[in-house]
């Protein structure tokens, strides 16, 4: 009686939420037949025997049409993931990441300093490779002062760092003027270009520095820039050392900016407050970092290096 | 008197009697003695609960019946006002067939009050390694993009995976997922039931602004000790239960390890780098009405998301809990308390001196009471939790100092649901919400279904609300694979990060075994913190704040007949944020941009297929998704940076710098992939110990599919080439 005492108990049961299954169960038992583990057909009693015949013929056909329909939802299922399948092993979107450039053809690092004897500045064309080649890229660089018309071709120069890093950087060893504007041009060969112009400030005092000890811990000095600083562009510490090891010595150049560190006075003063012991504290550190734990340095001199910037300097930068 | 003080109830929870789980989905009728056209019904819910109201005093005769199971029936009195508790535990029937065991355990999916119930029969029907894990099921659901087979990130409805919520047991789990994609760290096995939101949650569930995942965890067996071991070259398991005190309380053990690392060496795919390992313990204590348990789960992570870099990253979660469940007798009250703490903390790169780690601890007590006023359901609770965040990001986020904070929060919130007219069901609710950061919170949601021909067959549903976060998990959103997430209090600004949800579905279940349902939805989010567009090759960045938009459909399709099951699902989704910042107007004029992030998936498409061939279970799944978005380059170059001192240019060197275009303009190539599986058991002893043999393979057809394109390196990283498998398990009872 298993099979249909479950098809009653089911079918007395009702209730909304039970309904699909309630169905599932009023289905079997309107076949009269049940289907069991290996797929056997079975029945409980001689009545239900009776009840079966009666209905036989029309059961088997729904039986079977029941069947058709499984094997056909399986068919199709199946030829579906198969057509995918043969599609989708033939199909492969091809990735190229990368944007068409015309925008930006140089970029272009570096000041221009009415002080120093040579002007170095670093033009990089827009590359499409992560690194830089080893070789100077064809372009032409040129400095040109506006009021004057008159144009300098900067030599290129290929710069190679540890590791196989490349840069180009241009020289040129033209007087430049305090107050001139001036125009540096990267062309390329296809005629495609990058340029900026640059405004010189005005020449300013040489700085006041106070090199007096303020009293208290730890050692302060200020240095004190007593005007004509319209935009400060920087403040550093160059710091030259000799560093030795057992087998070698060598002379290197620690520079320390402080221009964040920079009280602004207004009318162009200034004033930094600087902590001697912390840059020898770090260059100690360095200096044993990179050449190793039996490395002294001595410091052979220490120059302050004070940097005006143009009108278009940005302060906030 | 009123008409409801007069009619009386019934309620209490029933249990599977061999090992005191919950018999989710059982029915519950009771029939009228005078008039057996009279019936009222009602199904158990996933904690084991029923509850019938609105019954006429009088003679009634009560069954409660499972398919698989022998019924329970009893004739019962009920005097006015009556609130009567009854909890009961049915008896599997031995001599029931297998495929009424089949049809009971391959019933279609159903939503019910907006959340999609889940069980453990629809977890196993996925084919994958892990054999039935939730992590995996996840990617069949429509609106679910996941951004690849490793690091296990789910978005949800265009959130990010920081905006889920998942609990276990009540308790939060703030990574719940493998570094293996279809790993989780709850197992199949151990899930009693699951309840999923993709959107339009209840007040009951705040904190979470993108969606729920509410797993309620088994009990032991509280009669029979039973266990098992399976080893895949992807990983192993451990598994055991069994009573501590025979008929009263019982215990469950889990473990699982990966392999992955060492077997892909000799395996025929690439080395995978990627370890996991989780271990789960749960104590039960069973009485009539009362249910208790604690729980401890432990995850440790480790990996690289880009096997040519040595970048690792490391991700741990403790989770350890109590939770009651009690109906006191005859009260008509059901309450739920939790208490638990959930720490999570990960960690990229190393810590000293550059690297990133963080952490979040959370202390967590709530109270969850459900009440009855006629056929009115009153839901209620209030909750507290205590938040320590801890991150030390120096270099990742420039502008976020390092730091350790605390966070109160508590609240509270009340939901009713009200029938009316037997068509309709209406849930308005508040969640309220105190936090010394952000003041108060309130979240008004609404949720409303109608039965257009009151049957449960047919069903349309609509809700909308707001819903707040007060912490912000802080993830680098230009690298799709960044699985670092930093949580904090939202750092740029005062407001806790916002959404507002808005869903109207239509639902039918035809009694073939069709079912189909369609969810359309839409989104607005505000305060989200992103990192700034920036162009530098390193992870220096700001944050910037976002607003966001999304909308979308989800559509399924189900077929069960007996022994085939088929799913077709398809989401589209559109995702967009807008944000301003200094560096757009620099490169592009225009201080503000819109643009898709990078897990906007437009169409998603999952079929899954499971057929029961004699004593073979085959399971077949192919996804289909479109391009995921990320930033073109248009070049690189070299960037010397002033912003410290003027450079020297013959001295330094500069730093690798990629030229982009505008933000996330490009589609990376569609993803597609089929994975299968054939699994049959071999009975070894006769107190049903048992061989399972079960092979497969991910991406059956090696489809190169990308996992992301790393803009900086120019290098396209990819998923899981094809991976054959084979799964052996040995089940002792």
């Amino acid at each position: 009686m298993k099979g249909w005492s479950e098809c009653d108990k089911v079918d007395s049961s009702g209730g909304k939420r039970q309904r699909a299954k309630v169905k599932s169960g009023k289905f079997m038992c309107a076949m009269g037949f049940v289907v069991d583990s290996s797929d056997r057909f079975f029945f409980d009693s001689s009545e239900e025997k009776k009840a079966f015949t009666s209905v036989e013929r029309k059961s088997v056909i729904n039986m079977l049409i029941k069947r058709f329909k499984t094997i056909l939802h399986l068919s199709i299922f199946f030829t579906f993931h198969f057509s995918l399948f043969t599609l989708l092993t033939s199909c492969n979107q091809t990735f190229e990441p990368f944007q068409e450039n015309d925008r930006f053809y140089f970029t272009v690092y570096g000041f221009i300093d009415a002080n120093a004897d040579t002007q170095w500045v670093r033009v990089s064309p827009v590359r499409g490779e992560l690194e830089a080649k080893d070789n100077i890229p064809e372009m032409q660089v040129t400095l040109t002062e506006l009021e004057t018309a008159k144009t300098i071709i900067m030599t290129p120069k290929l710069v190679q760092f540890r590791q196989g890093f490349n840069a180009v950087n241009v020289w040129t060893d033209e007087e430049i003027k305090t107050e001139r504007q001036y125009r540096l041009r990267a062309v390329l060969p296809d005629g495609n270009e990058s340029s900026s112009v640059i405004t010189m400030p005005n020449e300013f005092p040489t700085p006041r520095i106070f090199i007096q000890r303020v009293p208290g811990v730890p050692t302060r000095y200020f240095i004190w820039i007593d005007g004509g600083v319209d935009k400060l562009a920087d403040v550093q510490s160059r710091i030259y050392v000799r560093i030795r090891t057992q087998f070698w010595e060598d002379e290197q150049l620690f520079v320390f900016s402080h221009r964040n560190d920079a009280d602004d006075l207004s009318g162009g003063k200034y004033t930094i407050e600087f902590f001697p012991n912390a840059l020898l504290s770090s260059i100690e550190k360095q200096s044993l970092a990179l050449q190793g734990p039996d490395a002294t340095f001595e410091v052979l001199r220490h120059q302050f290096y004070i940097a005006s910037g143009g009108p278009e300097w940005d302060e906030n930068i | 008197m009123s008409l409801h003080a007069q009619q009386a109830s019934i309620q209490g929870f029933i249990t599977d009697h061999s090992n005191g789980n919950p018999l989710f989905g059982a029915n519950v009728i009771l029939t009228s003695a005078d008039d057996e056209t009279r019936r009222l019904g009602s199904a158990v819910e996933s904690n084991g609960f029923y509850r019938i109201g609105n019954i006429t005093p009088g003679t009634w005769f009560l069954q409660i019946s499972f398919i698989g199971y022998s019924a329970h029936e009893d004739t019962l009195t009920f005097s006015p006002g009556e609130s009567r508790s009854l909890s009961t535990s049915l008896s599997e029937d031995a001599t029931m067939l297998d495929e009424l065991v089949v049809a009971r355990i391959t019933g279609a999916t159903r939503t019910i009050d907006g959340a999609q119930r889940i069980t453990p029969a629809e977890i196993r029907r996925v084919p994958s390694p892990a054999s039935g894990d939730l992590a995996a099921y996840i990617q069949t659901l429509p609106g679910v993009v996941t951004t690849g087979d490793r690091g296990g990130q789910v978005f949800i409805r265009g959130g990010s995976p920081s905006e889920n919520m998942v609990l276990i047991d009540g308790a939060l789990i703030y990574q719940p997922a493998h570094i293996v994609g279809f790993f989780s760290p709850i197992p199949g096995n151990l899930i009693s039931g699951a309840d999923f939101y993709a959107g339009g949650f209840s007040p009951k569930y705040t904190g979470r602004i993108s969606s729920v995942m509410d797993v309620q965890l088994r009990h032991g067996n509280i009669y029979e000790t039973s266990g098992s071991v399976s080893v895949s070259p992807f990983a192993g398991e451990v598994f055991a239960e069994g009573p501590i005190d025979r008929g009263t309380s019982s215990w469950i053990f889990s473990a699982r390890n990966s392999f992955i690392d060492q077997t892909s060496k000799w395996y025929p795919i690439e080395r995978q780098p990627l370890h996991f390992q989780s271990q789960f313990l749960k104590g039960s204590f069973i009485q009539n009405d009362t249910r208790c348990s604690g729980m401890i789960l432990h995850t440790y992570d480790s990996g690289q998301m880009d096997f040519e870099s040595e970048e690792e990253i490391r991700w741990r979660n403790f989770v350890v809990g109590t939770r009651c469940v009690a109906l006191p007798a005859d009260s008509g009250t059901l309450l739920t308390t939790n208490i638990n703490l959930s720490r999570f903390s990960n960690s990229l790169g190393n810590v000293d001196p550059f690297g990133f780690n963080s952490s979040v601890m959370r202390f967590n007590l709530d109270m969850d009471i459900r009440q009855y006023a006629g056929e009115v359901r009153f839901e209620y609770g209030m909750y507290t939790r205590l938040k320590f965040l801890n991150y030390q990001l120096s270099e990742k986020f420039v502008g976020i100092d390092n730091a350790s904070t605390s966070q109160y929060y508590a609240g509270g919130y009340v939901e009713a649901t009200i029938p009316a007219a037997n068509r309709f069901n209406i849930q308005p609710g508040v969640g309220l919400n105190y936090s010394g950061v952000f003041g108060v919170g309130i979240e008004p949601r609404l949720r409303l279904s109608w039965r257009p021909f009151r049957s449960e067959n047919q069903e349309f549903s609509l809700s909308s609300g707001i819903y707040l976060q007060p912490v912000t998990g802080i993830s680098d959103i230009r690298d799709v694979s960044s699985v670092f997430v930093a949580w904090m209090n939202s750092p740029l600004s005062d407001s806790q990060k916002r959404s507002i949800h808005t869903t109207a579905g239509w639902q039918q279940i035809f009694t073939n075994g069709l079912t189909w349902s369609v969810e359309a939805y839409y989104k607005e989010m505000s305060f989200l913190s992103i990192p700034v567009w920036n162009t530098l090759a390193e992870f220096t960045t700001d944050l910037a704040l976002a607003d966001g938009t999304v909308y979308g459909t989800d559509f399924r399709l189900e077929l069960n007949r007996g022994l085939f099951y088929g799913l077709v699902s398809y989401g589209y989704n559109w995702t967009m944020y807008e944000s301003a910042q200094d560096h757009f107007s620099i490169w592009f004029g225009e201080p503000v941009q819109s643009f898709h992030p990078p897990h906007d998936r437009r169409h998603q498409l999952n079929m899954l297929m499971s057929l029961e061939l004699g004593k073979y279970t085959a399971g077949i799944r192919w996804q289909i998704g479109s391009g995921m978005p990320f930033t073109r380059p248009l070049g690189f170059d070299d960037v010397l940076d002033f912003r410290q001192r003027l450079p020297d240019v013959n001295r330094d060197r500069g730093t690798r710098r990629v030229i982009v275009d505008r933000p996330y303009k490009g589609r990376m190539p569609d993803i597609h992939r089929l994975d299968v599986s054939v699994e049959r058991s071999f009975i070894i002893s006769q107190s049903g110990s048992n061989i399972n043999l079960q092979a497969g393979a991910i991406n059956l057809y090696d489809q190169r599919n990308i996992f992301y394109y790393d803009v900086f390196t120019n290098r396209r990283i990819d998923q899981l080439t094809f991976a054959p498998y084979v799964t052996v398990k040995l089940e002792v009872k």
